[in-house]
């Protein structure tokens, strides 16, 4: 192997690299210079500041973690309830919910924000059922829970759930059936077989499925635009409403650095547990 | 399956809890967005009455162009995102232990951004010289490629972990040359993966959203920009027709794509058992 | 274990430990266990024998509590638990892959029947250090499941099923994931904790007949969802009740023969048998229920026939004349095939005798006490 064939080996193996540097690294890079570029020239944390400065910022920050937190923690506990029935019960519909769980990544989540309005919005089929079908007094005339933080989190849960029972499928599978009955032949209780020999098995997955559910929630943006949310805005609703109604690019690029770092700050957590994670 | 839970009643009632569940979070969503799309008037409970007029309307006009830009955009952006991750993975198994992993942050770092700063990011770069993308169709194909390339990248890279050992060195001790061992051992082999990556960027590509509506060009609206303006201007059930024919053609993409039991697919594993 | 408990124990009142009544299990089509009854009494070692898919699994999980019986009753003492789930049954199990919990070091492996039952700390902890020490697992209490070998693990997986001081132990095929000198030693072993502990009654489930007679003191022999025969091992084995359990046990040659009716009752007092076999009347033992007349089988043991002159006298003129087919040396034993009409006969001899030439005519003997009549069953 001469100099010159391993030289040329080098640079078809780096094009592929050299591709995603312009079209991803590069991007960002000016990204930053335009969150960090004053504007009479030079560069500072002049955007940072002001940025930080306002509630604007804080209160989509908070409302960020608070929608990401809740539906993290919802999607846990129905994903591993409709797992273990899954696993344990077996119910009309089961076997497609697990089939079904493969696919969902494929589809769009602001579908389900569609879908929800038909459902649960001002004019939904609840409301009417409500007041038409069952002949109640019509709710309010406010507008529905849809269009504020629980309804941003119930499309989340509906979408994300799966994203938590794909792992703890996974891990319920190769649970030993033996465990189980040796376990209820000790004298255990179903209750207490899942509590001490179901559940310490499930962590791993429970903490994989958990911590890709935050980092998807904390990310997710089209959800909240087709719902229509007025009230709630996070980090990329923010980012989205800086550089598309008001035009100010150098404030949602401060805001999408803030926001990068925070999204890979928590990617970083969450392969970290997945390689402490036994098995 | 009944390990666990021995009382009959108990497991037909939490039987029934469970279907509960799953028609109202998972399966009443997707039935309203049907019935949704084929509904002609509906301001009771129920639509009074059905019409096929929105799911028609949906496949002409600016509606038919945005299903057709999505699917193009998809197609070329997955192709180009195969080609770029699997020479990514085979390059990047030459690399030492640490430029492998730098390699992997690297391709899988745009899976765990949001899609809208990806989209800012792109616009910003790509509206200043020298590289003037803003406005054309190109800088969404570029947008789609970056968010789905990762996808291909670790397909690849499972791919090449489950090549079975030695099998490119025998092919190059019988003489073939590297590219003939790439084009007929290696590829080959990794096809099943790159078939399910292609099924996975292919739908990604169809359903996005965040980082599309920030650099779209006014010509080249896709499917899911378009049921977003549809419904934020009040015409809902056209966006849910929009939105069937959208879920309906991603499916059969990836039917097409994914085949589980392809001939192909069969006679490889077939080998790779040794039977 | 050579003696009966019963003779021992003197518990005869104290109803059976465990008690199945007329027990079925379907599964679909397939009758698994067809209308089985069996009582395992305190202290007793009960070897559920048989093939894979003779029902000896499905009756032993019916008795945990983890299969539903179609019909029949389930008694632990003078308590029903037919209808009880496994947790409310108090019966130690252990399994063939041992099924240790993963995450739970040894000591909460063996603690964990015990914390199921609330029992107050001290007492778990006295009760786990008394068993680990039984089973020689003390200094390993720290350890998880991953760090022992096989035998070691199963030491602990009986250790776990003796903590909660079950009346009885479920064993299902215990040692079948153990190679063949480990599974001698954990056979001891299991024999010298039952010796600790005489008042426990055992179920062992097992396909291996060498471990079935090794530490049961009863074996029910089952085929196809019945059991086809129950008793002491040494009897199944001197006087099978039927062809199944014949064959099951050792490579018994088995002729078939014609009762010669009356003659059962004529010589009762030896309970002996006579029958026709070619052209000669032969004597037996009878087994219980051998036919009275009519045909039957004649079960002789390879081992207890001699090989004679053709002209050679024999006991009770029980013999048969053949040519010798074959004749093997197989180290401490030579194994002659010899050809009497229609019967092809296995004979066992010490190597210490002269090879017999094929083709030589020879003459087969057996004394009547060696050769059991049986049904054709």
């Amino acid at each position: 192997m001469g100099r010159a064939h391993r030289l040329s080996r080098a640079l078809v193996a780096s094009v592929p690299l050299v591709v995603l540097g312009v079209i991803f690294l590069y991007p960002f890079a000016l990204l930053a210079v335009e969150a960090f570029a004053r504007p009479g020239g030079g560069y500072g944390f002049g955007t940072f500041a002001a940025i930080l400065a306002g509630h604007a910022f804080r209160d989509a920050l908070f409302a960020t973690l608070r929608i990401a937190l809740t539906a993290t923690a919802t999607c846990l506990v129905l994903g591993s309830a409709l797992a273990l029935l899954i696993r344990f019960v077996a119910f009309p519909g089961a076997r497609a919910l697990g089939r079904l769980v493969d696919v969902y990544l494929a589809f769009p989540s602001f579908l389900v924000a569609l879908s929800l309005t038909f459902l649960y919005g001002n004019s939904g089929l609840v409301r009417s059922l409500w007041t038409s079908a069952l002949g109640l007094p019509a709710v309010d005339a406010s507008r529905s829970f849809l269009y504020g933080f629980w309804g941003v989190v119930l499309a989340e849960v509906t979408y994300y759930t799966p994203f938590v029972m794909r792992p703890v499928l996974a891990a319920l599978e190769v649970i030993d059936r033996a465990q189980l009955e040796v376990a209820s032949g000790l004298g255990e209780r179903p209750w207490g077989v899942l509590r001490r020999v179901v559940f310490p098995e499930l962590v791993p997955a429970l903490i994989a499925g958990g911590s890709l559910c935050l980092l998807l929630t904390m990310n997710e943006f089209g959800i909240i635009l087709v719902m229509g949310v007025k009230d709630v805005i996070t980090l990329p609703m923010m980012i989205y409403g800086k550089a598309i109604d008001e035009f100010d690019y150098p404030a949602a690029s401060a805001v999408a650095i803030c926001n990068v770092a925070l999204s890979l700050g928590l990617n970083f957590t969450y392969r970290q547990s997945l390689e402490r994670a036994p098995r | 399956m009944s390990e666990l839970i021995h009382s009959r009643g108990a497991r037909r009632l939490l039987a029934g809890a469970g279907m509960i569940v799953t028609a109202i979070v998972f399966g009443l969503p997707l039935l309203t967005l049907i019935l949704a799309s084929i509904a002609g008037e509906w301001t009771r409970a129920l639509p009074s009455t059905l019409t096929v007029a929105h799911l028609r309307a949906a496949l002409g006009g600016a509606q038919r162009a945005a299903l057709w830009h999505s699917l193009a955009t998809g197609l070329v952006a997955t192709i180009v995102a195969l080609v770029l991750g699997a020479w990514g993975a085979l390059a990047s198994r030459r690399y030492p232990a640490p430029v492998r992993r730098g390699i992997d942050a690297l391709f899988l770092m745009p899976v765990a951004i949001p899609s809208v700063s990806i989209g800012l990011a792109l616009l910003v770069a790509f509206s200043h010289p020298p590289l003037l993308l803003n406005g054309t169709v190109v800088l969404v194909v570029i947008t789609h490629v970056v968010l789905i390339t990762a996808y291909a990248y670790t397909s690849a890279q499972a791919g090449i972990a489950r090549l079975p050992p030695s099998v490119e060195e025998m092919a190059g001790s019988l003489g073939a040359a590297p590219s003939r061992v790439l084009v007929r051992v290696t590829l080959p082999l990794l096809l099943p993966h790159l078939r399910a990556a292609a099924a996975l960027g292919l739908a990604l590509s169809m359903g996005e959203l965040g980082a599309t509506i920030m650099i779209y060009p006014p010509g080249w609206i896709t499917a899911p920009v378009e049921i977003f303006s549809l419904t934020d201007r009040g015409s809902l059930f056209a966006g849910a027709a929009v939105s069937v024919w959208l879920l309906a053609t991603t499916f059969a993409a990836l039917r097409l794509l994914d085949r589980r039991r392809s001939p192909r697919r069969v006679a490889l594993e077939r080998r790779r058992s040794g039977a | 274990m050579a003696e009966s408990p019963r003779a021992t124990s003197g518990h005869d009142r104290a109803p059976p430990r465990i008690r199945v009544h007329a027990l079925s299990v379907r599964y679909g089509d397939h009758l698994a266990l067809d209308r089985v009854d069996l009582s395992v009494a305190a202290g007793e070692v009960v070897v559920l024998l048989g093939e894979s898919g003779s029902g000896k699994t499905t009756l032993l999980r019916a008795i945990a509590g983890f299969t539903e019986p179609t019909a029949g009753r389930i008694h632990l003492g003078s308590t029903d638990v037919t209808d009880a789930p496994p947790h409310a049954r108090g019966l130690g199990l252990v399994v063939q892959n041992y099924a240790l919990f993963p995450h739970l070091r040894v000591a909460e492996n063996v603690a964990f029947g015990l914390r199921a039952r609330k029992r107050p700390r001290p007492q778990i902890e006295r009760t786990v250090a008394r068993f680990l020490e039984m089973t020689g697992m003390a200094s390993h209490a720290r350890r998880y499941p991953h760090e022992l070998s096989g035998g070691q693990q199963q030491r602990v997986a009986i250790a776990r099923a003796l903590a909660i001081e079950p009346p009885a132990l479920l064993l299902d095929e215990p040692l079948s994931a153990l190679d063949a000198p480990l599974r001698a030693d954990m056979l001891d072993e299991l024999r010298r904790l039952h010796a600790e502990l005489p008042q426990t009654a055992i179920v062992y489930v097992t396909h291996d007949q060498t471990e079935a007679i090794a530490i049961g003191h009863r074996i029910v022999l089952l085929n196809a969802g019945r059991i086809v025969a129950d008793g002491v091992p040494r009897d199944l084995h001197d006087t099978p009740p039927n062809r199944y359990t014949a064959e099951f046990f050792g490579q018994a040659n088995l002729l078939p023969v014609r009762v010669l009716e009356g003659t059962a009752d004529a010589r009762a007092d030896r309970n002996r048998i006579a029958a026709r076999i070619a052209d000669r009347t032969i004597w037996a033992r009878g087994s219980a229920d051998a036919p009275r007349s009519g045909a039957a089988l004649l079960c002789v043991r390879p081992h207890d026939l001699r090989i004679e002159e053709t002209q050679a006298q024999t006991p009770d003129g029980n013999h048969l004349d053949g040519i010798v087919r074959s004749a093997q040396w197989l180290g401490a034993t030579q194994r002659v095939v010899v050809e009497a009409g229609p019967s092809t006969i296995r004979v066992d001899r010490p190597a210490s005798e002269a090879l017999p030439t094929p083709g030589a005519r020879v003459r087969v003997s057996f004394s009547a006490d060696c050769a059991v009549v049986l049904a054709d069953r």
